[in-house]
């Protein structure tokens, strides 16, 4: 198996965790003041001495839900499309802006409109926030569930919506975001 | 069960350090390391959903303190027995047995950087806690320490919650060769 | 090597070894080289399996400790005699051609064991010897995951194979097994497994709890039709191993908590029944609930459908059942409940008429009860590492 680089992989330092909790604290929007961090009772963590406060719902609904095959930076296996410092460039055209909610693993996901509307705000803010059009307007529930009952074919959509971005020219170029060439083994 | 080293990854940093999340999973059958989880909780709610409860406690009844039945059996000090509390949905071998640890990958192989992710609820502070299944890829299975967590595993329709799928995308190798659960965060 | 080989030709060793073990079926003449010719008061020769029949039965073996060791036995599923066993690779799917012909292996191999280049194959072989007859490539792969049965599924006239993959991206790679060669890969975006009705038709689940429904060409090109959802995969998912009535082209999905939702795969669209539950509001009390890895199987002529049944709470739909129920899939009515000698993870009916019940018990034996008597037939020792699928014709 030869190995692959992770795309855009993002150094696995302290600093950079750090600065990921800074930011996922900032958009829990809830106004309450951080909860305290604690250590986490293990015979590992014990020693280590690592404390963790909680996550706020939408990260954790990040966690659980998209995390696993994106990554906690938003980045994973080639296989993976990036979603750091790519993905907002979808939402400055309307298709666009559709086809993040389309996309598979969002559509048919088993959690509530409410709860999909978080998530992609929340990892739109996290992972893409300098993509984001200045007039970025949040999902809502309703306009999650109005989009998400549709089925597309991904491939086709997102050539189609990436043609229509490149014309208007919201991204810096045709290539930006191109998907690794993926040798299946 | 030989208790193997600690030392080796006690002082790596988890959580958000080096790819937390992952996921693993495999099969079905029971555990030579022993436990096998006690039928008992009613509750239909993923794990993270399940707050520990105060139970109630009859004189000479077994302990049921959390709505988890794997977090009642759990203990936070040996990680290569399935018991710990972070395996409640892993599947397969441990890492702990072969080499590595909870979240280190034994000699010879090395972690994928996918993952998939489940919640378990730590024992000693009752609170629960996201943990990345990541697999450690490129040897064949390490053989030792078998265990079955199902708690909030799915079918593989949903992929991300599932814990039979070989998730070793992006690893050095498609082969599996053992289970690891590292910590992604304190749930809210 | 026993003692009376001493002195023989390596060739002659070497070529007695091959077959020492095995029964003889047929007689002469023998297999060995003219100039190979054992001077022994027997010959030796090859042993060739009956023809596929309905109690034949097949027991695919993951080798989880080593993997890459998987196998498939081949027993006499009325007496638990070992027939035969060829090997499989890693993480392996099994199926036999419905005309019994041929047995399909779909197998991941790396050229250098663990390292190099993977390849994938539908490896066909002749259902008699055992030879293989043709490996067929899978260029767009197949997922890698403990295997599931529905995974990989023939179309009911034996035209086409269909396997799938998660590469994440979710797939269905069709190949022509007349022609031996695959023809194409359609996306299922959401959904997975592979439930093949009809000539040109397969369906899945999704992740939604819908029922996608793919009409496909000669090429590959796939229509897709999707149910509104029919499940609940949040709060109560349908076992990937429920009840499939192919000949019928019927699906018995079965939840986790009990719940048996009939679908209708006949048309371009899956058509969903009313709902029916497998335990009553008693027995839900107690606990009692499905469980194990191929927790379901389906006796087509007799329309049964049969479930491995243990009591547990929640998260122990891996659980080995104490049980097999067995329900009248059209009404709903339960006709029995066997109670079984061993726990065990996964269960098959040979699809005759005097239908026994296979199993893989927690010890890894296999056993067989006679359905009509309740009467335990026989269990194996301990077969192979970790035996996982049981397959018989016609299922
Ligand atoms: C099983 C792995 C998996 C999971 C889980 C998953 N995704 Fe994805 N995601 C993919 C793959 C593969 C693609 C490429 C498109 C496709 O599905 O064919 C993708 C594409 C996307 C895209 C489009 C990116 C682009 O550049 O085209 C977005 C946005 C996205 N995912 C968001 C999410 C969110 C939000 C979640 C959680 C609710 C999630 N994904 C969960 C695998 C996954």
């Amino acid at each position: 198996m030869r190995r692959r680089q992770r795309a855009g992989s993002v150094p696995g330092t302290l600093a950079s965790a750090l600065a990921l909790s800074i930011a996922l604290s900032s958009i829990s929007g809830s106004g309450r003041a951080a909860p305290p961090a604690s250590n986490v009772p293990d015979s590992v963590t014990r020693r280590s001495g690592l404390t963790l406060a909680p996550m706020p719902r939408a990260a954790q609904l990040y966690a659980t839900n998209c995390q696993g095959c994106h990554g906690e930076l938003g980045s994973s296996a080639a296989e993976m499309p990036t979603l750091a410092g790519r993905v907002g460039y979808f939402t400055r055209i309307p298709e666009g802006r559709r086809y993040l909610v389309q996309v598979p693993n969002v559509a048919l996901n088993a959690n509530s409109d409410a709860d999909i509307a978080a998530v992609l705000n929340w990892l739109l803010a996290t992972y893409s926030r300098a993509q984001l059009p200045p007039d970025f307007k949040p999902y809502t529930a309703s306009e999650v569930g109005e989009l998400r009952q549709a089925r597309i074919d991904v491939a086709a959509t997102r050539r189609r919506v990436i043609d229509a971005l490149v014309a208007a020219g919201q991204v810096p170029s045709a290539d930006a975001l191109a998907l690794p060439h993926i040798v299946l083994y | 069960m030989t208790p193997i080293s600690s030392t080796r990854f006690d002082r790596l940093i988890e959580a958000f350090t080096r790819g937390a999340a992952q996921r693993s999973s495999r099969r079905g059958f029971l555990s030579q390391c022993g436990l096998w989880l006690i039928a008992a909780s009613a509750l239909p709610l993923l794990p993270v959903a399940r707050r520990a409860q105060a139970g109630e406690q009859p004189a000479g009844k077994p302990v049921r303190k959390f709505a988890s039945a794997f977090a009642n059996l759990a203990q936070t000090s040996d990680s290569t027995r399935c018991n710990y509390w972070r395996y409640c949905a892993s599947d397969g071998y441990l890492c702990a047995c072969c080499g590595g640890g909870p979240n280190t990958c034994p000699p010879g192989t090395s972690p994928s950087p996918t993952s998939w992710i489940g919640s378990c609820i730590n024992p000693d502070d009752g609170k629960t806690y996201l943990i990345a299944y990541r697999d450690c890829c490129g040897q064949d299975s390490c053989g030792r320490c078998l265990c079955l967590g199902q708690e909030g595993d799915m079918p593989s329709y949903r992929p991300q919650v599932n814990n039979d799928i070989v998730w070793c995308f992006g690893a050095s190798s498609m082969v599996y060769h053992c289970s690891s659960a590292g910590l992604v965060g304190l749930a809210e | 090597m026993r003692g009376w080989f001493a002195g023989m030709s390596a060739a002659g060793v070497a070529a007695g070894a091959l077959v020492l073990a095995l029964p003889a079926f047929g007689a002469d003449p023998d297999d060995l080289a003219a100039d190979a010719k054992l001077q022994l008061a027997e010959s030796h020769v090859t042993a060739t399996l009956t023809p596929t029949h309905a109690r034949r039965l097949f027991v695919l073996d993951v080798a989880f400790p080593a993997a890459e060791a998987a196998r498939t036995y081949v027993l006499d599923g009325a007496t638990g005699r070992i027939e035969g066993m060829f090997n499989q690779a890693y993480w392996p799917n099994f199926a036999v051609s419905p005309d019994g012909s041929e047995l399909y292996a779909v197998d991941s191999y790396w050229e250098k064991h663990t390292r190099g280049k993977r390849s994938d194959y539908i490896v066909v072989r002749d259902a008699r010897t055992l030879q293989v007859s043709e490996d067929i490539p899978l260029p767009a792969g197949r997922l890698l995951i403990v295997s599931k049965k529905y995974d990989f599924d023939v179309t009911p006239d034996g035209r086409y194979g269909l396997t799938y993959n998660l590469a994440p991206q979710t797939t269905v790679t069709v190949t022509d097994l007349k022609a031996r060669k695959s023809i194409g890969t359609i996306g299922i975006p959401g959904c997975g497994l592979i439930f093949a009705q009809a000539a040109s038709r397969f369906s899945s689940l999704c992740a939604d709890g819908a029922i996608a429904t793919v009409t496909f060409d000669e090429s590959a090109n796939g229509t897709i039709r999707r149910t509104a959802n029919v499940f609940d995969a949040k709060n109560d998912p349908a076992f990937e191993h429920s009840g499939w009535d192919k000949h019928h082209q019927m699906l018995y999905l079965v939840t986790y908590h009990g719940k048996v939702v009939p679908v209708d795969l006949a048309g371009e669209q899956a058509v969903a029944g009313p709902s029916w539950w497998l335990t009553d509001e008693a027995e839900r009390r107690a606990g009692w609930r499905p469980g194990g890895w191929q927790v379901c199987h389906f006796h087509s002529s007799k329309r049964r459908l049969y479930v491995l049944m243990h009591r547990g709470g929640d998260w122990t739909h891996k659980n080995s059942g104490t049980e097999v129920w067995e329900f009248e899939a059209t009404t709903g009515r339960r006709v029995q409940r066997v109670r079984l000698p061993e726990p065990a993870q996964s269960i098959a009916v040979s699809q005759d008429d005097d239908a026994l019940l296979y199993a893989i018990g927690d010890s890894y034996r296999i056993y067989a009860l006679g359905l009509a008597t309740g009467k335990l037939l026989y269990k194996t020792r301990p077969l192979g590492f970790t035996p996982q699928l049981l397959t018989v014709w016609g299922d």
